[in-house]
């Protein structure tokens, strides 16, 4: 039952070893805009999407205020760390990012707390409002968050002469919060607890007949997804040097389910694929169709997506993978059909 | 003594509709029982009461001495209270295995654990054994759509038996088997180590009468007869509601 004799088990080891490869030496034949802007944004968003794979992939809670999290983890590193923030504690990093991921982490629990007893539509409507509300908050507040120029000058820091804002060392720290996020989210859906959080989403009123506290596994589930959303708002924080309220906006709330969604829910990998499409989409395609059509496109991509693909573009793949192994016995003019209708549930 | 079950007063009402009246019953320790009513009586809505699905509108509920009335559902579980559900309530994508194993670990205190468990923790041990005693090996790593009707019903009354259950509550159990499988499942019940006590719904009273030493009758919500087997069969009252006047889900045998 352990995620790497899983691993071994099956020739997925095979994809796994080939992807990390090509992820470490992706600096060696990228430029530095596609290290940083592309490569370490993507993880980014990635992990934080990958927080949302966590609560509505295995636990069936579509939050859409793992942005405020991530936002609020970067306002919290800007005042306990070293920044322009006049009210900065100017803490060093060492003490000021554990306290900035474990007070955005409390509040994700209070965030749970407030929508675990809420199902579905309600969930949604629910971490809506506190997100929004959190916006409003952060926008309003001078005293703390300075408003709607937020905060400025988070830098990452210096360690033995390395410089973590400089592109490839950047693009590391990303990878290894990314991969360590993936690692955990991986093992954590195959034990006990991640066990009982996919039972809770099928099954809630079963779970609690098997003796779960179902109410206080959400809750946890909300905390454990608030860390790595805290965790991407940290790196998020350091990418763009600065915090403001645009960062926890609706656009950004929504972004992040949109991430999740075109990559696929039901794998944790999907935030990370859905982020590349995204972040390639938000770059390039601006040059084809304008920036004023973005959206637009983006809403295409995602539609296009719901429709085919319920599983996102994990769920394209799988699709093609299933079709690919029956290939040898229907290798009758179908194929098109075959790919529609292979483990589509 | 102590009851293992003791409902006193038990009333609920959806609106206007009161669905079920005064009742009161106990069950004791180890007791086996039988629950037999016509569709509608109320008996599903009784167990709903019992293990807290369902919050009553007056009446208690004592569970081997606690008041257990305002207690939510997953704490009765953990005093040892089990039960299956009358249409199936499984986890229909997860496997066999892991849906057991989600009752073995519903009950223990490390269910919290975020770290995979090693593969010879007690409760991996437990959950194969338990997957053994209900006849599911060959279908472990099958996920639950895959599985016959007869497999799922096992399923159920295996994810009941996790732990150290007390006293179950077993909703129609037999519904939909074949008559091999009826066999089997009067078989388990049989098993069962003697403090275990269950009430079981049933209707086909060839499978209730071999099992139980008490048979309670339900009619529109309230309970009109509780006797040993032999005497139900000659209660006129019984007979008039429940027995030779209709065919109750075919099953009914005079
Ligand atoms: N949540 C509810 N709201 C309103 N009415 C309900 C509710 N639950 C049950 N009832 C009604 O209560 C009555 C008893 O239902 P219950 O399911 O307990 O019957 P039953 O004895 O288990 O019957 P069956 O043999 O068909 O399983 C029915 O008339 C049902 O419609
Ligand atoms: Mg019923």
């Amino acid at each position: 039952m352990d995620i790497f004799s899983q691993i071994r088990n099956s020739s997925q080891w095979v994809f796994y070893l080939f992807g990390l490869i090509a992820l470490l030496a992706y600096p060696s034949f990228a430029n530095n805009f596609f290290v940083f802007q592309i490569g370490a944004l993507s993880l980014i968003l990635g992990m934080i999407a990958l927080s949302l794979t966590l609560l509505a992939g295995y636990g069936g809670m579509v939050s859409l205020s793992q942005m405020s999290i991530a936002g609020l983890a970067g306002y919290f590193l800007a005042l306990f760390g070293e920044s322009n923030a006049v009210q900065s504690l100017q803490l060093a990093p060492i003490i000021a990012v554990p306290a900035a991921i474990i007070l955005a982490t409390l509040v994700a629990s209070f965030f749970g707390l407030l929508s675990v007893r809420t199902e579905g539509v309600y969930t949604i409507m629910i971490t809506l409002a506190v997100g929004v509300a959190t916006f409003y908050f952060v926008q309003q507040n001078y005293v703390i968050f300075n408003g709607f120029q937020g905060l400025s000058g988070i830098l990452p820091p210096t360690v033995f002469g390395t410089n973590f804002k400089d592109p490839v060392p950047f693009y590391y720290v990303s990878l290894m919060c990314a991969v360590l996020a993936y690692v955990f989210v991986v093992s954590l859906i195959r034990s006990p607890f991640g066990v009982a959080l996919q039972g809770i989403r099928d099954n809630p009123r079963r779970m609690k007949a098997l003796g779960y506290n179902i109410f206080l596994h959400r809750i946890v589930t909300h905390s454990i997804a608030g860390a790595l959303a805290a965790t991407g708002g940290v790196l998020l924080a350091w990418f763009n040097g600065f915090v403001s309220p645009g960062i926890v906006g609706v656009d950004a709330m929504i972004n992040i389910l949109i991430i999740a969604v075109i990559g696929g829910l039901n794998h944790p990998i999907g935030g990370f694929v859905g982020a590349v499409i995204f972040i390639l989409l938000q770059n390039f395609a601006i040059d084809l169709v304008g920036s004023d059509r973005f959206r637009l496109l983006v809403g295409c991509v995602f539609f296009l997506i719901v429709i085919f693909s319920p599983n996102g573009l994990i769920g394209v793949g799988s699709k093609i993978l299933n079709w690919a192994k029956k290939r040898p016995k229907a290798s009758e003019d179908k194929m098109g059909m075959e790919v529609i209708k292979v483990d589509d549930v | 003594m102590t009851y293992a079950l003791s409902i006193v007063d038990l009333t609920i009402s959806f609106g206007e509709f009161t669905v079920l009246d005064k009742v009161t019953v106990n069950f004791s320790p180890g007791e086996r029982h039988a629950i037999l009513g016509p569709n509608g009586a109320g008996k599903t809505t009784l167990f709903n009461l019992i293990t807290g699905d369902l919050k009553p509108t007056s009446g208690t509920i004592e569970f081997y001495g606690n008041d257990v009335t305002n207690t939510s559902t997953h704490k009765r579980i953990r005093l040892g209270m089990r039960r299956t559900y009358q249409s199936s309530l499984l986890f229909k994508d997860l496997t066999v295995r892991d849906n057991i194993f989600a009752a073995v670990r519903g009950i223990k205190a490390g269910r919290m654990k975020v770290l995979p468990l090693s593969k010879d923790h007690s409760d991996v041990i437990d959950t194969e054994k338990l997957i053994g005693r209900v006849h599911l090996k060959d279908v472990a790593d099958k996920k639950v759509v895959d599985l016959s009707h007869g497999q799922q019903r096992q399923l159920e009354i295996g994810m009941a038996m996790a732990g150290e259950p007390k006293f179950i509550l077993l909703d129609e159990p037999a519904a939909g088997l074949s008559p091999k499988e009826r066999d089997d499942l009067v078989r388990l019940l049989e098993g069962l180590p003697s403090e275990i006590g269950f009430v079981i719904i049933e209707h086909d009273l060839d499978i209730a009468l071999k099992v139980v030493e008490q048979v309670t009758v339900m009619s529109n919500g309230k309970i009109i007869a509780s006797e040993s087997p032999q005497e139900i069969v000659k209660n006129p009252q019984v007979q008039a509601i429940y027995m030779g006047t209709h065919d109750h889900k075919g099953n009914m045998h005079a």
